[in-house]
């Protein structure tokens, strides 16, 4: 707890409060004390904690501290005879106490005095420490905090990437962890793990839960305990076990309401009844990139059950979450396991293809979840921490001014008798005051925009929910203003020092606050300056990219088209459920607004999964040596009309395309220009590799389509084989259903109609249900809202960072005319002097303007150069831009020229309306 | 309005600080002057009652001084409060420092003969009133148990 010590340190200080006696007696009792209590209020209030510490000294420390002076008055009264000798020879006690509450008193009075001054300070300050501490608050719950299980730092997740196959991780198959388990000595434990969406029968509408098919040991391993009955146990791992779950707290608050005793009881999980054997403490339990809802053995799915699914070595569903054995590193448990791979892949030569490129790797679990996230997040820290860095300039600058507008003050009070310690611990005060204030302001803005970061980080990780302000942000946020108002303070070196004598002569009427202090602040506002310009260019560089990718042709033709998916968690045999969809597209047809209605494997923008693809044209040159990307989506005759797809050549599917007629497929331009050039592919044949490396049958092209972007705005050049849905039907039936050659199902159902959403979603649902009352039917969403979706994270990195770097260029743009107001305020004279003697009005203004065009220029330079290096950084959030992009360089330069040369434009006209007889008048 | 209300505290805020001022001034005063005379089986101050309470027990550093009382009676005293009263009740003999428990670090404070005078004084005085509460049927039956 750094916080902690923090506490310590800072309350070592607060007991100088004390009269020196009652301090030398008892202070090292206190700080014990406190220590104690502070640990005591962290444990029970959590992020309140030191705030709850803290109140309580204060509340102890108003009634003790007087109470202690009066004592000490007091016993010096009753034993020292003359109290007015004592405190000839030290500073009483009770002395240094009064002068303390007067010295705040003053700083009130005087900050009250220039109270424009004290709200630019608070606020300029509160914002930069307030956008930082939320960005820390993020970042320390996502990036930093270890994750909420035992040995967090000694958990893996254990990837096999098929990289020469674009597959980031092919995951396991039954018999590979198997073989892992048994041969590795530096991993004690491992855990399967499988994601498979089950559909909950009879509670409520029939509904998708995600579920987490684990071993046993997912429990120990992690150290997660039941809320009520018992989690999984190794008896539960065979393949004779009867099917049981447990539910996470979430998910059983949410459906269950709660109830204890549905702890035994049978809950229908798509086709099989199974046990609830446990309630899971509240907690985050992520296990990839979703957060199951419950947690199941491997009997409670048939698939997992199956000879195919135990068998087979290339089978491959199973992630794997490991554990370190005592005494292994992470290197050494990647040599092994990258040893053990190499063995089996000699072993095993037909389960591991050459061309897919198979490796294996194990990384700290915490890495792997926030890896996605990892590089926007710190980019954002970097981006407020130039805020910050902005804000604290202008502060500087302020209080620079403010010092040289008192400088008579001052130096009156020191001519008096004041010490240079004593007016030092003035302005000690008044920062203090001003940077608490704005610290305070600061969690007040980070409090504000806790939620929204939230809902941001959302985007980018599962570990959103365990973002909050902790007490480490607070200490954070408390040493930064400590640290600003001592920095204040005590850097500009006080600058009247010797020089006391001379401003009283000058009595403050002085041409200029002195060379280097003028010198000193326009470094500060040419730094302030650019930095805002770099910030602007990067807010600048994603807002260009944002506009590409809304500008990007999706293919898909806008209008209302809502897509629901209904995922096939059923017992139909795949003929009945393609006459489910069949059927319903019919009836859907002719509902009121209706215009077309289709389903598909994929929404638009939704596919996943583009995979290599290797394709041979019959009758064309050899098979190609490159394999693009490419995927495939099974839909009904009328996708295309519905999502709008432009039809190049050819015809789309039809009645006549049935299972046992000529397999026909159509593609897409990419594919089409990329293996037929110039050629009609229509008419002619093509097939491909399966996954596991065995060609399919030949397929007729009896179509092109436009290109559509099916796996994402950003995605271009996909290669998209379309299958009829009417010929995709599984021969063997099962419960797979409609699937091609992707082998996903076709389940989302897609209507273009000019009515409205809700009721049409109404309709598809009940009659889906009419046929299938056990199917769910849920993810209601229109292709508009797709689109929205799909490029949401870029708008919201394009707003976070230009609201900053917006913020940035007003606080930049204030700071420059807040020097040149000032410049001109104390060139008064000289100005009036100069239009007394016939100067053009026009040249005062150029003379200030110059100041200002000097000032920005510099900054463009400085800001220019440090931006081409900065924005490199920002290259992986970019889209079609680059990071020295021209455009964007010389138009955010543009802006911010002119924002700064207007904010000039105010001083430099204050300057020629300056009239000489009362410049004059000032001496 | 609100002009208004600061136009009044200008005008009366002053007077009226000023007696506020001297009546809190009284007030302190005339507790001080009870707790310094608690030798004289004047009522005790509830944060000298309650640390006298915790070392019945035995000795106790400050923090389990604060922890009792809290537990006891939901009373939150910080540092400066109990030592202050600790500093008090040390020079009026009713506290002392441990010598034989001072094997850790901390300093442990113990009650003195006096001390436990005081504390059985205050207790029959206590009881006393809650005696003449209950027969008043101040108190329900169930607390009075």
């Amino acid at each position: 707890m750094i916080h902690a010590s923090v506490s310590r340190t800072l309350y070592r200080a607060f007991l100088r409060l004390y009269p020196d006696s009652f301090r030398s007696r008892f202070k090292e009792q206190m700080i014990e004390d406190f220590v104690d209590l502070y640990q005591d209020r962290c444990r029970k209030r959590g992020v309140l904690g030191p705030l709850v510490a803290w109140g309580e000294i204060m509340m102890d420390a108003v009634r003790s501290v007087p109470e202690q002076h009066r004592a000490q008055r007091m016993a010096s009264g009753a034993h020292g005879g003359s109290g007015s000798n004592r405190r000839l020879d030290s500073e009483g006690e009770g002395e240094r106490m009064s002068k303390l509450v007067a010295e705040v008193r003053y700083a009130f009075r005087s900050l009250y005095k220039s109270r424009s001054y004290a709200a630019a300070f608070v606020v300029t300050l509160g914002l930069g420490i307030g956008v930082n501490t939320a960005i820390f608050s993020v970042i320390n719950g996502v990036l930093l905090k270890p994750l909420p299980y035992q040995d967090a730092d000694r958990l893996m997740f254990v990837q096999q990437p098929a990289n020469r196959a674009g597959a980031f991780n092919a995951s396991f198959s039954f018999i590979e962890v198997d073989d892992y388990r048994e041969t590795s000595r530096t991993i004690d434990e491992f855990v399967e793990f499988g994601d498979w969406d089950f559909s909950v029968i009879g509670r409520g509408d029939p509904h998708r839960v995600v579920g987490g098919l684990v071993t046993a040991n997912y429990f120990d391993v992690l150290g997660i305990q039941p809320l009520y009955g018992r989690t999984l146990l190794p008896s539960d791992d065979g393949a004779e076990a009867p099917p049981v779950m447990v539910l996470t707290y979430d998910y059983w608050t949410r459906m269950f309401g709660a109830d204890p005793d549905v702890v035994g009881q049978t809950v229908k999980l798509t086709t099989k009844s199974v046990e609830v054997v446990g309630v899971l403490e509240p907690g985050s339990h992520y296990t990839g990139r979703r957060k199951p809802d419950v947690f199941s053995n491997y009997t409670t799915n048939d698939h997992y059950t199956g000879a195919a699914m135990r068998d087979a070595r290339n089978h491959r569903m199973t992630d794997i979450f490991a554990r370190l054995a005592p005494g292994a590193t992470f290197e050494t448990a990647q040599a092994e396991l990258t040893q053990i791979n190499g063995r089996l892949q000699n072993e095993f030569r037909d389960a591991y293809p050459e061309v897919f490129g198979f490796e294996i790797t194990a990384r700290p679990w915490q890495e792997v979840l926030t890896e996605s996230a990892r590089p926007t997040f710190l980019i954002m820290m970097g981006t407020v921490l130039m805020v910050l860095l902005l804000a604290c300039a202008n502060v500087a600058n302020l209080s620079l001014t403010r010092l040289i507008q008192r400088e008579r003050e001052l130096a009156i009070r020191a001519a008096l008798g004041a010490g240079l310690k004593r007016i030092r611990r003035q302005l000690f005060t008044e920062n203090l005051i001003l940077a608490l204030a704005g610290a305070g302001f600061g969690l007040v803005v980070a409090f504000a925009g806790l939620d929204l970061l939230v809902s941001y980080a959302n985007r980018f990780t599962v570990r959103s929910e365990e973002i909050g302000l902790d007490a480490a942000v607070l200490a954070f946020t408390l040493v930064v203003g400590i640290g600003i108002a001592m920095l204040l303070a005590w850097a500009p070196s006080l600058p009247f020092t010797s020089e006391v004598g001379m401003s009283l002569n000058h009595s403050g009427g002085r041409a200029t606050g002195g060379l280097s202090r003028r010198q000193l602040q326009r470094v500060l506002v040419v730094s302030q300056l650019a930095l805002s310009f770099t910030l602007l260019i990067g807010a600048g560089l994603l807002v260009r990219s944002l506009f590409r990718l809304q500008g990007v042709d999706s293919g898909f033709e806008q209008g209302t088209v809502v897509t629901v998916q209904s995922p096939n968690f059923t017992s139909l045999t795949a003929q009945e459920q393609q006459t489910l969809f069949d059927g319903t597209a019919i009836r859907m047809r002719s509902y009121p607004g209706v215009q077309s209605a289709a389903y598909a494997t994929w929404a638009p923008l939704q596919a996943v999964a583009p995979a290599a693809l290797t394709i041979e044209v019959e009758g064309g040159d050899e098979v190609q040596a490159s394999t693009p990307v490419g995927l495939f989506n099974t839909v009904s005759s009328d996708y295309f009309r519905t999502v709008g797809a432009t039809l190049l050549r050819g015809r789309s599917f039809d009645r006549d395309d049935a299972p046992e007629a000529d397999s026909v497929v159509i593609v897409n331009e990419s594919l089409a220009s990329a293996y037929f050039g110039s050629e009609n592919p229509v008419g002619r044949r093509l097939r491909w590799q399966n996954a596991r490396g065995t060609w399919q049958p030949w397929q007729r092209v009896v179509g092109v389509v436009a290109n559509t972007r099916d796996a994402g705005i950003a995605q271009a050049g996909i290669h998209v084989i379309y299958q009829a849905t009417s010929q995709a039907v599984l021969r063997r039936g099962g419960i797979a259903g409609v699937t091609g050659g992707g082998g996903f199902p076709a389940n989302t159902m897609l209507v273009r109609t000019t009515g409205q959403i809700g009721p049409v979603v109404r309709q598809l649902t009940d009659v889906i249900h009419e046929t299938d009352p056990e199917r769910p039917v849920d993810n209601a969403i229109t292709l508009d809202e797709l689109m929205r979706e799909d490029i949401a994270p870029q708008r919201l990195n394009a707003t976070l960072f230009s609201t900053f770097a917006i913020l940035a260029l007003l606080v930049a743009a204030v700071g420059v005319l807040g020097v040149l107001a000032f410049s001109v305020t104390q060139r008064t004279r000289e100005f009036g002097v100069r239009l007394a003697l016939g100067a053009e009005e026009g040249q005062v203004l150029r003379m200030v303007m110059g100041e200002g065009v000097r000032l920005v220029l510099s900054a463009l330079l400085i800001g220019g150069v440090a931006s081409i290096g900065l924005s490199r950084l920002l290259s992986g959030l970019l889209f079609e831009i680059e990071p020295t992009d021209p455009v964007t360089f010389v138009s955010v330069g543009a802006v911010l020229a002119a924002v700064a040369l207007l904010a000039a434009f105010v001083p430099a006209r204050r300057a020629t309306r300056v009239d000489p007889i009362d410049a004059l008048r000032v001496e | 309005m609100a002009v208004k209300l600061v136009l009044t505290y200008y005008v009366y805020g002053n007077t009226v600080s000023v007696i506020t001022f001297r009546v809190c001034r009284l007030i302190r005063e005339s507790r001080m002057t009870i707790s310094n005379t608690a030798l004289d089986s004047q009522p005790l101050t509830p944060v000298v009652f309650h640390v006298l309470l915790a070392m019945e027990e035995g000795a106790k550093h400050g923090y389990a001084i604060m922890q009792h009382a809290e537990e006891t009676s939901g009373l939150r005293m910080g540092p400066g409060t109990v030592y202050g009263a600790i500093q008090r009740m040390e020079d009026g003999g009713l506290v002392r420092e441990s010598k034989e428990a001072a094997a850790g670090r901390r300093k442990v404070y113990e009650m003195t003969e006096s001390g436990h005078e005081a504390l059985r004084a205050e207790a029959s005085r206590l009881d006393r009133l809650a005696r003449l509460a209950r027969e008043l049927d101040l108190v329900p039956e169930a607390d009075a148990l």
